[in-house]
């Protein structure tokens, strides 16, 4: 049918069928911001619009029922093509981070505005209720709004946030993101949007089993359906075992996996890929194809796993699987990876205790969820492989998928395009491989994006681990001893199996002066969707079970937990010698811990939210309770990894900077156009940043393990330093005075004592027929040391100990993050963190039957926090201290602010009711169970 | 596969045009287009019937099938308690869609706005017939028939509703709502959904009497009628427990003058 409405001021008629999908039809129409995030649940509000004025979604709406109404997206904003006055205020509030909800919620503050000019907090909560924002942990929106607000009387208003370095022009300002324009503005940015007409899709056909065997699989019927291009399965899919865990070469995990394997593993897993000409007939055909399955007995859980005699999830290929590195792996037994190591000597260490804790604690399954789901694009540039690609390690990714294929490195490019979200799931390689595979045999362009059920049976979460913390100490808080054993749950495969449950314990023991330390791991596999990387890498679960024990324990002795703190926590100068034998499969070093705040982040925490007086409700049934947890991360892997960077001088004195990095939306590229800016003595917009294209710029091992900042930034400041010193040389020779004299003026000229010269008098002097040739600082960065980030995170929260009922009622942590480069998208990373750990702690869980199926597929049944879930009174304050190894001092900031939710809130609920509630996540029904009420 | 969409100018054209084999009434579509159910084939907008007004009059306050969520809210006069309902659909942006008439066409079992109207005595007003039918009986019987409008009497009455969810977006473990009496009629109840198979309505005399039974009496009391059944996020035990509390709590508060809806 015709269907004719308005779509931003302008009257436009198109043919649709009555009932596509409006989302779909309004992309057809060239309108990218209208995105799908869930397809069609009617959660993430990525698809959101302006129908007739009112809020809706694209999604949940069909073609025919636009006739004669008007439609505005985000794309009518735009004034003259520059972003709006809202749009600016949500850049400067640094709200637009992964950003692939940003477009719907300019719409939605826009239409709160039009309503409602001067909106209260409240509005403003009701106006962002329908739109899921994984990143932000939506505190910066309501500067956003104020800001706005206040611009359409004074354009100049500005929202004082706090600066950091008075002695630096760039590093610790506020400035916008260098790539925060196209966000905001909804323009074609992600994987989706370079997906050309004609391209084929990928539908994957997975396992209803939690283990089988395939003993036939016919395909006939599918590859016979007219548009079927191709149809993989074990049977014709490269025999390479490999692990999907994008880490540095060698992986510490076993390689397990097979693209295709006849043994299905999990509910979910792979059994056929089919590539079609478009989605409805791929999805056609994979209901086609019949599957023969010999249903084996399942392992569901830890205990399965261990059990003797029980079913071994890797039975029909122990022989195979190998392991580059030695990781403790013994698949017959089940065990991917196992660890254990030492300091001191516990048993003598509980000898001195004159008292002893020793409890078990566990966590639950819970999922990244990033709006963009998983989805990449590949195809074929003559005889070379082009991967666009939503990861955060592009040159893993290569490596493996040429390995895979049998091809070599230079055949390759991967693209990183801006990423919609990827907190950890996106370092491993989930559906690269099978589509460069469909590419490279069938020479066809192939688009494949998960589904939201797939970024829940076929994603990878946080590792569950049950823990059981011993811990003693003296009469007067003098720790003497921790045990720290763990057993994770890695799922079907070993990808991070060992390094996650190692991280738990390096980010969690080191946190404590104490001279005997010890502890345990194993990761056991079993017939479940994979674990793998999420932000903080088992330090939340590390961080809740020594955490809570350190409670526990400070209670047994009567003293106050923060004294307790206090009297026992890491100082600047300490050496942690644990890290030796916590080394990833490989020997570990000890580091000296060379700045640390936290004294300081208890000290303002605890001011703040009022330590040691203890809260009140009107209700008789609501008790107050307060909360606290201390928590570090790493930056990067010392000894392990590296990044390399070239920065370019540009004909007109400008710069370009080519980094490997990859920014997951936490605004990486921003540190490294500030880093560029301040060693070279000009203005951030004359830095632009290319990063990600293994083509284009030079190795780098990727956003992990909080290394951006610190590895990725150190290099771009050494290659900035080299250009700088390139620049300097050749300024001494011209002016022929010696090199001493010169340096580097902002905003742009080589100054010596006998004159100057303009960097775009030199750029061009150096590109003329007798030049040098382009001037480029080129460096990588490796290091054996730690800029260690720190933090406090306190809280306060209200229990109805009748219902259960918890209210977080207020939420302040304190972060030592070195120098702060982006304090406002610092702020925000922060923000996201605490939402998201508040969320894994009350609230997320994947739930399964007892088949192994997951029940919980859709963002709302898993428990996602939105906005309501955001406690009134949450804040975020930054302390800069200054770490002699990070750029300009900086540390790192995303990672951490997820550590220190679940203790605080636990030790809090403690506070309030009286009982530890020991497992995630923290429910109103563990509570009342807790308390004996039914 | 949806192959059209009408939109009638008159009830009579409505009632016609749903005769057509897959043809379907549009809400919201929040249901209906999210692949809710079998997919219908002819869609019927409502959006020329006159369908979305709300009246507020001395004897009552009567919704029309295609009033939103949204605007429940945000129209004076509709009792405190139905707005609390419509409110408890977390998304601003949902409600701007999802409509009563989806609603009751729909009766999902996890609905707060049905049980809330429940506890008001409402009646459904649908097209095939002059009389409106009580919402009790609507609710067992679910005609198939176009719902016209909702009628809430005016009895001075007051009720609270309460949800119990995993997050304010989850989907519901437990619905309680407790009415209190007005000056003009109408009885005290409670009404208890485990938003799974039952639902169960509590109109025992004494609940009418002051002062009211203590709190302890109103749990046995609602843990002997409500047989709850266990979901994902809560078990059948602590359903029980939690709706004998909440009836209970609400009940008091409403005589007590403390409770919002
Ligand atoms: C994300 C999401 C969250 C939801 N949350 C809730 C919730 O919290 N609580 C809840 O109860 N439900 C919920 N639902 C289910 C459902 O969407 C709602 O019940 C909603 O009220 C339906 O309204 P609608 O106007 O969108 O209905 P539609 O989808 O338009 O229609 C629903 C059904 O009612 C019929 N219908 C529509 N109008 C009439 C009429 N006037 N007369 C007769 N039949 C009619 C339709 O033909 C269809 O069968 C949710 C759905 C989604 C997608
Ligand atoms: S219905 Fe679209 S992002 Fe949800």
């Amino acid at each position: 049918m015709k269907v004719s409405f308005t779509l931003n001021r302008l009257a436009r008629t198109v043919t649709a069928e009555p009932g596509e999908c409006l989302q779909v039809l309004l992309q057809r129409m060239g309108i990218p911001s209208v995105r799908s995030a869930d397809d069609r649940d009617g959660f993430a509000g990525a698809d959101t619009i302006l129908f007739d004025g009112r809020a809706m979604l694209a999604g949940l709406m069909v073609a025919a029922q636009a006739d004669g109404h008007s439609i505005e997206t985000v794309e009518s904003l735009l004034e003259n093509g520059r972003l709006s006055a809202l749009q600016g205020a949500m850049l400067d509030a640094g709200v637009v981070q992964s950003a692939y909800t940003s477009p719907a919620s300019a719409l939605l503050i826009e239409e709160l505005l039009r309503r409602s000019p001067e909106p209260t907090e409240d509005e403003v909560r009701d106006a962002l209720s329908g739109v899921f924002s994984r990143a932000t942990g939506y505190r910066q929106f309501f500067q956003a709004v104020e800001l706005a607000r206040k611009r359409r009387t004074d354009p100049a208003f500005t929202i004082p946030i706090e600066e950091f370095r008075d002695d630096l022009r760039v590093v610790g300002k506020v400035r916008r993101r260098v790539d925060g324009v196209k966000l905001v503005a909804g323009m074609k940015a992600y994987v989706e949007d370079r997906v050309e007409q004609g391209s084929c899709v990928l539908v994957m056909l997975r396992s209803p089993h939690a283990h089988a065997r395939i003993r036939g699989i016919d395909t006939a019927a599918a590859l016979a359906l007219p548009g079927v291009v191709a149809v993989i399965t074990h049977l014709n899919c490269p025999d390479i075992m490999y692990t999907f865990a994008g880490q540095g070469y060698p992986e510490p995990s076993p390689y397990d996996f097979r693209m295709f394997s006849p043994v299905v593993r999990h509910v979910g897993d792979r059994v056929a890929a089919v590539v079609a000409e478009d989605a409805a007939i791929a999805a056609e055909a994979a209901g086609l194809i019949v599957v023969d399955y010999e249903v084996l007995p399942a392992v569901l859980s830890i205990n399965d796993a261990m059990a003797s005699g029980a079913p071994v999830v890797h039975g029909d290929q122990l022989e195979r699987i190998t392991c580059e590195l030695s990781i403790g792996s013994d698949a017959k037994r089940n065990l991917a990876a196992s660890a254990s190591g030492a300091v001191g000597d516990v048993e003598k260490g509980f000898a001195e205790a004159d008292a002893v804790v020793e409890r078990s604690y566990t966590t639950s399954k819970v999922q990244c969820t990033p709006l963009e789901s998983h989805v990449v694009y590949t195809r074929m540039d003559g005889d070379r492989l082009v991967i666009h690609a939503s990861t955060q390690v592009p040159w893993h990714l290569r490596r493996i998928v040429g390995r895979i294929l049998g091809i070599r490195e230079n055949r390759i490019r991967v693209i990183k395009e801006r990423m919609g979200g990827g907190y950890g799931s996106k370092q491993d390689i989930l559906l690269e491989d099978v589509c460069a595979w469909a590419t490279f045999t069938t020479g066809r362009s192939v688009f494949y994006k998960y589904t939201r059920e797939e970024e829940f049976i076929a994603a990878t979460t946080r590792h569950p681990i049950r823990y059981t913390v011993k811990m003693g100490a003296k009469k007067d808080g003098t720790l003497t001893a921790i045990q720290l054993t763990g057993d994770a749950d890695t799922g079907a495969f070993g990808n991070h199996a060992l390094t996650v449950p190692m991280n738990s314990c390096s980010k969690s023991l080191p946190l404590w002066r104490c001279a005997n330390m010890a502890f345990d791991l194993r990761s056991w596999y079993t017939n479940v969707v994979s674990s793998g990387a999420y932000q903080g890498y088992g330090a939340p679960q590390g961080s809740f079970a020594v955490q809570m024990a350190a409670a526990e324990l400070a209670a047994t002795l009567g003293i106050d937990l923060l004294t307790f703190i206090r009297k026992n926590h890491v100082r600047q100068g300490d050496v942690l010698e644990i890290l030796k034998s916590l080394g990833e499969g490989r020997p570990g070093e000890a580091v000296t811990v060379g700045s640390c705040g936290l004294d300081k982040a208890l000290e303002e925490g605890a001011a703040s939210i009022g330590w040691g007086v203890r809260g009140a409700d009107s209700d008789p049934d609501v008790r107050v309770g307060k909360g606290v947890a201390f928590i570090q991360q790493g930056s990067g892997l010392p000894g392990l990894d590296q990044a390399c960077a070239n920065v370019k001088l540009l004909s007109d004195g400008t710069f370009m900077v080519l980094s490997g990095g990859s920014d997951l939306g936490t605004g990486l590229d921003t540190v490294l156009a500030k880093v560029t800016a301040e060693t070279l003595c000009c203005d951030m917009d004359n830095v632009a940043v290319l990063t990600g294209d293994t083509d284009m710029t030079p190795f780098d091992k990727g956003a992990y393990a909080s290394s951006g900042t610190f590895f990725t930034g150190n290099a771009v400041l050494k290659a900035a330093q080299a250009l700088a010193d390139r620049m300097i040389d050749m300024v001494a020779g011209i002016l022929k005075e010696p090199r001493e004299g010169v340096h580097l003026a902002h905003p742009g000229v080589v100054q010596g004592t006998k004159g100057s010269i303009a960097y775009a008098a030199l750029a061009h002097r150096c590109s003329t027929g007798h030049g040098e040739g382009e001037l480029m600082g080129s460096a990588a960065f490796v290091t054996h040391e730690n800029a260690i980030p720190y933090g406090a995170h306190f809280c306060e929260v209200a229990v109805n100990a009748r219902t259960g009922a918890i209210d977080v009622r207020r939420y302040h942590a304190v972060h030592d993050s070195g120098t702060p480069i982006n304090p406002d998208l610092a702020m925000g990373q922060v923000y996201g963190g605490i939402l998201k750990s508040i969320g894994h702690a009350l609230y997320e869980e994947m739930i399964f039957d007892a088949d192994g199926r997951c029940l919980t597929t859709g963002l709302a049944d898993y428990g996602a926090p939105m906005i309501q879930e955001l406690p009134r009174d949450v804040r975020v304050r930054l302390i800069q201290t200054d770490d002699a190894f990070g750029p300009f001092g900086g540390k790192s900031v995303a990672e951490i602010s997820v550590n220190g939710a679940a203790p605080a809130l636990a030790i809090a609920i403690h506070d309030a009711v009286g009982v530890w509630i020991r497992d995630w996540p923290l429910t109103p029904e563990k509570i009342l169970s807790a308390l004996g009420r039914f | 596969m949806i192959t059209d969409i009408v939109r009638p100018n008159t009830v009579a054209e409505a009632l016609r045009a749903k005769s057509m084999p897959g043809a379907a009434y549009l809400g919201g579509g929040t249901w209906l287009n999210a692949g809710g159910g079998p997919e219908p084939s002819i869609l019927i907008s409502l959006e020329n019937l006159g369908l979305a007004t709300i009246e507020v009059a001395e004897e009552g306050c009567t919704i029309g099938a295609a009033v939103s969520f949204q605007q429940l809210i945000d129209t004076a006069g509709v009792p405190g308690a139905v707005k609390a309902a419509a409110r408890l659909t977390a998304s601003r942006t949902l409600r701007n869609m999802q409509t009563v008439g989806g609603e009751l066409g729909l009766c999902p079992a996890d609905s707060a706005l049905i049980p809330v109207l429940v506890a008001l005595d409402a009646a459904v007003l649908l097209a095939g017939s002059r009389k409106p039918l009580p919402i009790g009986d609507f609710w067992v019987d679910k005609p198939d028939d176009l719902v016209l409008s909702v009628t809430i009497p005016e009895e001075g009455r007051t009720a609270a509703v309460r949800a119990v969810s995993r997050t304010s977006h989850s989907p519901r473990s437990l619905v309680v709502v407790a009415g209190a009496p007005g000056r003009n009629g109408g009885q005290a109840c409670m009404v208890l959904s485990d938003c799974r198979e039952e639902c169960v309505v509590i109109r025992e005399p004494e609940l009418n009497r002051w002062p009211l039974p203590t709190r302890e009496k109103i749990e046995e009391m609602v843990r002997a009628a409500f047989s709850p059944t266990a979901d994902i996020h809560a078990s059948a035990a602590y359903k029980r427990y939690v709706a004998a509390v909440l009836a209970a709590d609400l009940l008091h508060g409403l005589a007590a003058g403390k409770v919002t809806a």
